[in-house]
Order: structure tokens, then sequence, then C-alpha cells
């Protein structure tokens, strides 16, 4: 079944195309009815102009702090997953007892707490509120380094014990089983949850502007309060917040799709995909 | 060349290996009956150490294995596995499976482990299939595969756990023939499974194991026709139909 | 190159038996050691020179614990709320997306439900691909414009309420989902075949089997609501974190007020959090969800009586074969429930990868649900 690369090309603009028309109408029909409750017009010029550059840069900031947190989260979360997963206790144990004491309290303490701490464990360093940001930005990598944790060893477990033991029986030693048996498929099976997971830490960076970093939900809330009481537009309120929305529907979907592709390119001829 | 000597292993509380001897010369092929839960699998699975038994020794050429001195991986360079559940590694081709030992643990180099893998291939038939992978294969034919992959690494002896009781029943038989090339080929083999029909034609002694003990050892005229034991007879008239 | 038998050099003889030999125990003690020595590790770092205030904890972890009150009783209206929305959510995109398109019989009913089906698939996706601050921002705007010189208090206990019902209701759909998309279809041919009406399948075999599934991601669900609810604090809720915040700048002992607030989440969520585990281990479907495979070879080592359990103890059972064996809820226990699917488009391939994606389970809004 191969199609010419430009059909298919073809075939997947033309849905794309009809999923953002049904969405837009989608989006027209929220609005008309919101509209009635609370008349407003997200297409008014002026209201345009005056946040886009407010939420322009809180996007940039959003993803900057991605571009910190979802790296050293992977890191964290596949070492202490691996630690997991250990025969040798002293290992296993720290990292269950890490991931179940991070999993069991919110996100947003974690958070407020890391910036609240850094002053004191790094004094002196920069501004007070800067090694705050700092701190808080490890907090949601140790937080999403938990739960990737969780993934990995999942990951590492689903892996059929077979394949290990087929690998070991062959002669290879118990690392290099892991690493050309196990890791491989391991990898492949992982991408949805991991998928979901980032997706999850595109949108707990809302929780930095709590503490005060300027990123999208932050500069969304001070847009909302610059619409109220230098404009007075209420409705402006609604449309910020919607639009903030969408943005960051558009960015944990951007994400959802790279891992589908990322996935596509690992694919196993005559092994289905894993996410349905 | 393969000898056990008092194997006791236990999981938990259980009791599954109750003091197992065995003693495999050159060129036997050994097939071992028994109900499941007998220990079989787990009696081959101390022969090559995949589990160290917990009492009693393994002697294979006169190396006691069960010495904490001896590397494991050099045990199973010397041993090869077949499995139940084939066990190939679905990332890799039929040829990478084959050679994925040669090439990490004898660290030959490409070009050569591609033609050892290449020669094995075809010896089990499936010379064609070199670049397919496991998923996109019959079970007959994956068993093969495991089979070529099991000699890659020149064992002196090939152990197979129940390896057609996984199989729809048309692809019983070239796994079959396959094994039975390779007994003719001289290769010492131990066997467990339920194929009496092979064990018929190919094995030169049979062992009938029940609750983690030998009951009875003999020849494949010998336990078929006429076994000794009562639970033997028993069995053998359940399975046989 | 003769590879050698012996290991390289390293302890050997007597001292490495005796190690081999008591493993175990040198594990588990190496194991707790390290354990502790993390915490303390942790603890100093976070404390400083100065040592832990026991009596501020004593005079304060009133406050602090009594607090969860409001953040338990919020999430749990929020999350019972939640099943109502989650099972309709969950039961309209299971039946249209098993339903075929209707050949004799007028297409509006079929359209309808793909519709509706659709549109909860939206609100599904808006959920997930949305932060629950800017829902429960966008909730709490609504409120508080509409009921403008209302102001404060209760409007945070209501608008927290509301957006976390609209949250997890989405999240509870995808679990009820997932749930019943997992008896297999056959078993509900089987039932029709049999006679049985809608309703009676829905009662006698698909719920039986479904709730086992749904029970331990829906505990997971609650656990995430009762940490979104934390949130609560950036609109006024006066919960636990709301203090740990107020404690925090009044006094600046930190650390004191982190361990509170700390103490008292894990105080709720620890618990349930193990809750999971049992009920995953209790409530599992041989043959339906994950298969340990290191139960299943320690169940082929034990001699069984009952020849289909036995049979059952093997692994991988014989090729493809669906049991379409109708299984009521009395029968649960003996009918060996639906085997692996073999997809014929796909080959012979028992491979595990080949069946349901692995069900993962975590806490809180990172659920990923069979989809």
């Amino acid at each position: 079944m191969e199609a010419s690369r430009s059909r298919r090309y073809a075939s997947f603009a033309g849905r794309t195309l009809v999923r953002i028309g049904l969405a837009i109408l989608g989006g027209f029909g929220f609005l008309l009815i919101l509209q009635n409750e609370i008349q407003y017009n997200i297409f008014d010029a002026v209201f345009l102009s005056t946040f886009a550059r407010l939420l322009f840069s809180g996007v940039m900031n959003t993803l900057f702090f991605m571009g910190i947190v979802i790296p050293t989260g992977i890191v964290i979360g596949f070492v202490t997953g691996w630690a997991r997963v250990s025969k040798y206790k002293f290992l296993s144990y720290p990292a269950t007892a890490y991931v179940d004491v991070i999993r069991g309290i919110p996100l947003i303490v974690l958070v407020l707490f890391a910036y609240f701490f850094g002053p004191f464990i790094v004094p002196g360093l920069f501004g007070f509120t800067d090694v705050g940001k700092f701190f808080a930005a490890l907090a949601l990598a140790l937080h999403t380094g938990a739960y990737q944790a969780e993934i990995f060893r999942a990951g590492f477990q689903s892996v059929p014990k077979g394949q290990l033991e087929a690998a070991v029986a062959v002669g290879l030693t118990r690392g290099q089983a892991v690493g050309y048996v196990v890791m491989p498929q391991m990898f492949r099976l992982i991408l949805p949850a991991l998928a979901n997971e980032l997706a999850s830490v595109a949108k707990d960076t809302s929780f930095l502007s709590i503490i005060g970093a300027m990123e999208l939900f932050g500069n969304a809330r001070s847009g909302t309060q610059i619409a109220i009481y230098n404009f007075g537009r209420l409705d402006w309120v609604f449309g910020l917040w919607t639009i903030t929305a969408l943005l960051y529907l558009l960015l944990t979907l951007a994400l959802s799709k790279s891992l589908q592709h990322v996935e596509r390119r690992y694919l196993v001829p005559g092994l289905g995909s894993v996410s349905a | 060349m393969i000898r056990a000597q008092n194997i006791h292993k236990y999981f938990g509380a259980l009791h599954v290996l109750r003091g197992i001897n065995l003693d495999v010369q050159k060129g036997d092929v050994l097939v071992i009956i028994g109900p499941s839960g007998s220990g079989k699998s787990t009696l081959l699975r101390c022969i090559n150490m995949l589990v160290p038994p917990d009492e009693g020794d393994v002697f294979i050429d006169g190396v006691k294995v069960t010495s904490p001195e001896i590397r494991p991986e050099w045990v199973r360079e010397q041993v090869g596995m077949v499995f139940q559940s084939y066990n190939l590694f679905t990332h890799l081709t039929a040829l990478q499976n084959v050679t994925l030992a040669l090439r990490k643990v004898k660290r030959w180099d490409d070009e050569r482990a591609n033609r050892r893998g290449r020669e094995l291939l075809a010896q089990v038939g499936l010379a064609a299939k070199e670049d397919a992978y496991p998923a996109q294969l019959s079970g007959g034919q994956q068993q093969r595969i495991a089979i070529a992959r099991a000699l890659a690494t020149d064992p002196k002896a090939v152990l197979f756990d129940e390896p057609t009781s996984a199989l729809d029943p048309e692809y019983i038989k070239e796994v079959l023939d396959a094994m039975t090339d390779l007994a003719r080929a001289g290769m010492t083999m131990i066997v467990v499974s339920h194929e009496m029909g092979f064990a018929k034609g190919v094995a030169s002694r049979v062992l009938f194991m029940d609750h983690g003990v030998v009951l009875e050892e003999g020849t494949p005229g010998e336990v078929f026709e006429s076994p000794k034991e009562e639970r033997t007879r028993s069995f053998i008239g359940k399975v046989l139909r | 190159m003769v590879a050698s038998p012996r290991h390289p050099a390293g302890p050997s003889g007597p001292k490495r038996a005796w190690m081999h030999a008591h493993f175990e125990l040198l594990n588990r003690i190496a194991g707790t050691l390290a354990v502790i020595g993390f915490i303390g590790v942790v603890v100093l770092a976070l404390l400083g020179p100065r040592g832990l205030d026991f009596a501020y904890v004593g005079s304060h972890y009133g406050i602090v614990l009594g607090a969860m009150t409001v953040g338990v009783s919020v999430t749990s209206i929020a999350f019972l709320a939640g099943i109502v929305i989650g099972f309709l959510v969950g039961w309209i995109r299971s039946t249209a997306a098993a339903s075929p398109k209707p050949l004799g019989r007028s297409p509006i009913p079929w359209l309808v439900r793909q519709g509706a089906a659709r549109v909860c698939y939206g609100y599904v996706e808006l959920m997930r691909g949305t932060p629950i601050l800017v829902q429960l921002f966008f909730v709490w705007s609504v409120l508080t414009i509409h009921f403008f010189y209302i102001g404060g208090g209760p409007i945070a206990i209501y608008a927290v309420i509301i957006a976390l019902t609209i949250n997890t209701g989405a999240y509870q759909g995808e679990i009820f989902r997932g749930g019943l998309q997992a008896v297999h279809h056959g078993q509900i041919e089987a039932a029709r075949a049999l006679g049985l009406r809608y309703w009676q399948i829905m009662r006698y075999v698909t719920l039986p089997q479904a709730l086992r599934l749904i029970l331990p991601p829906l505990t997971n669900e609650y656990i995430g609501l009762l940490k979104a609810s934390a949130l609560g604090y950036t609109v006024g809720l006066q919960d636990t974190t709301y203090w740990g915040v107020f404690l925090t700048q009044r006094s600046l002992k930190v650390f004191e007020v982190f361990a509170m607030v700390t103490a008292s989440y894990l105080l709720v969520t620890l618990p349930l959090a193990w809750a999971v585990k049992y009920m995953e281990r209790r409530l599992r479907i041989p043959g339906l969800g994950i298969q340990e495979e290191h139960e299943a070879a320690v169940r082929r080592a034990v001699p069984t009586k009952d020849a289909s359990l036995a049979a059952q103890g093997r692994s991988p059972p014989t090729s493809g074969r669906i049991r379409n064996a109708v299984v009521t809820s009395a029968g649960l226990r003996r009918v060996f429930i639906g085997d692996r699917v073999r997809h014929p488009a796909r080959g012979n391939s028992r491979d595990p990868l080949e069946t349901r994606p692995v069900p993962l389970r975590f806490h809180g809004t990172r659920e990923e649900p069979d989809a």
C-alpha cells in the first residue's frame, strides 16, 4: 500500500484542514454561547494588539522553561526508574521513597517551597527571586522526574522477561542484555506515556507564574488585571483566557504530534503501533 | 559431557527439584517428559545457570559450572537454549537475532558474524528471511530462527524447553524436523517435550520426571512400551491418547 | 579468542559464598540504611545549621492538618460529581466506538451518538490540553464577574469545585471508557446471542469486569484531584497550602512548615496509593491487563489440581484462540476470560507488544489509561 508521497501529504493536509475547520466551528459555537452570557467579541483589533506581545513573550518563556525542565526530568526519571528495578535494595529503596513522596504531594507545594528554600540553601547568589525561580524550575524537574521514573520502570518491566532470559542465554552479560535488547524495546513501549508526561510538564510550567516567572499563564493573568483596571473591559478577560487556553492546547498538541512522529520512525515492521 | 549431581531447587517454600542426577554423553539426545509443574523447565535452566541450583553441582566437560568462580556467560557459550515462547528479539531482524551473540560476546566483526549467521539460517532453511522481523514470521519460522540463534556460539550442547508446545499444529513438524536434523548431525541435546513421536524416533534416552524427581529412565522403547512405574504408565496413557 | 571460564579477579571462595548466601539480608539492610541516609541528607540540606524547631511544629500542626478537611471535602464533592459526568462520557464514547453504521434502519440515532461522542472527545482533549490553573481562573473569572460584588471567600470554593468537577469529568471519562472497552466484544456478542438485553448485559457481563479495571485508576484520579485542589490557594481557598504559605511568610521557618504541609498531604495520599496497589493485585483478572511474567513462571512451577488453571499457568497460552465464554459475575473465578486477540492482518505473532498497550498507572492528571 505505497500511496505516492504527494498523495499522502494531500490526504494529511485535507484531514488537518477538516479538523481545523471543525475546531473553528466548535470555537465559534462556544463563543456564540458565551456571547449571550458575557457579550464580547474576540476579534477586536485593539484587544489583540494590546496583548499580543504579552502573550507572545509568555509563550517564549514557557518554551524556555520547558527546555530546562524536560531534559533534566528525563535524566532524573531514567536514573531513578533504573534504580527502582535494580535488585540492589540500596538503590531501589531510596528511589521508591523519593518517587512515592514526590507523587504524594501537590506540585504547587513543591514549587512554592522550593522557591522559599532557595535563598536559604544558596545564600547570597544573585537576587532573592532569581534563586527562587531556579529552585522552582528544579522542583518541576524533580516532580516530572518522579513520574518519568514510573514510566521508565513500567517500560523496563513490560519488556517480556523472556527477552532478557534469551539474551543472557546466548551469552550476553546482564549489562549487554539490557543495553542491546531491553532498552530498544522499552523505548518503543514508553513513547505514548512519555508524550503524555511531557505534555503535563508543558502545562505545569504555569505554576511558575505563581512565584513570579513571566510565562504564559502569568502574563495572561497580568493581562486580565490590565484589562479590568486600565481598560475596564470585563469581556476581554474571557477572551484572554480563551486565547491562553488555545495556546496551551497548541503547545501540547505539537508535543504529542512530534512524539508520534518519533514513534513512527522507530516502528518495527509487523508490530502494531503501541498507541491505538 | 554434561553431568548434574544431586540438584535441589526451592522457590520459596516449594521444593521444585529434589535431588536430580543426570549424565549426558556427547551425542546423546535426552528427552525429558512429565506433567507440568514437575520441574523440567527449572532443571534445564539449572544446567545453563539461568537459575542457580540451591544444592548440588553441574559439570560441563569436567568444569564445575555451579562454582561461583565460573563466569555464567562462559557457560552459556557452551550450552545453547531454545525457549517455548521463542523469545526472539523483536526489534532485530532474523539475521541480527542470530548474530547478536557473535557480535557482542565473541566480538566478531560484522562481516564474519553475518557470514556465519547466514550459514546457520540456511541450515534451518530460512536463508531468505534474514531481513525479516520476528513479528512478520510464523511461529514455526520464529522457532527455527531461535534454533539458529542457539547454534551461533557453536555450543557443545543445546537445551530445548518445550519448543513446540506454543506452536500451531501446522508448524510443529518443521521445527521437529530441524531438531531431528540437528540430532542426526551429532549434536548433544536435552529436550523437554511432549512430542512422543520425536522422542521415539530420535531420543537415545528418555527421562520421566514428576514432582521434582526422576521417576523413570531408559531407552524410548523401555519407557514408552514397558514402563516400570505406575505413574509413568498413567502419564503416557493420558498423553498418548 | 578463547574466553576463559573463570571470572576476572575478585573475591573468591568462602567470602564470596557467604555474601552470596546472605545476599537477601545484606540487601535489605543496605537498602534501609540507604533510605535513612538519603532522607537524612535531604533534611540536613534543607534545614541548614539551626536545629528543627519542634515547639513550632507542635503549636501549629493543628492549623495545617485541620485545613486538610477543606481540601478533602472540595475534592470529594468534585470527584463524585465527576463520576456522573465521567460515566456518561465514557459510556457514550465506548458505545459510539463499537457501533457500526446501521444499514437498514434510520441513521439518525447513530449520527446523534457519533456526534455526542465527538463532542465528548473534544471536551476530553480540551481538559487534557490546558493547564488546570487556566481552567480554574477561567471559571473563577466567570463567577467573579457574574456575582461581581460578592467577592472573596465563597467564590473561591465554588470556583474550585466547579473547575475541578469539569476537569475530573474528562479524565474519569477516559478511565470509564478504557474499562468499558476492555471487555472483549466477543463476550457481548455471545451475551446478545443468548438473548440478554442491553442493560442486562451491562449489569451482569460488562460492569463486573469493567469495574475491576476502573477502580485503581479512579482512585489515582482522586489522589490527583486532591493535589489539584491545592491550586485553590491561588484564588483564595483556605486549604493546607494556603496556610503553609501564610505561615512561612510570617515565621520564615520554611522547613518546619514544609514538613507539616508535606506530612498532611502524605497522610491522605500514601494510604490511598497503597490501596491502589492492593486493589491492582487483588482485582486483576488473569489474562486481562498486564500479565506479570515472573508470576507466571512461578505458577508454572506449582502443580495445580484444576486442569484449566494449569493450562492457564503455562505462558504463553496456545496461540490466538479467542475464548468467548460468557462470564457472569458469579462465574468470574472459574471461567478463563478472553485470550489475546490475534489480528489477522498482523500475522501470527504472539509478541506481547502486539496486544493492548500497557496500562501504566500513575497519580493525578498525568493518567494515561488504556487509550
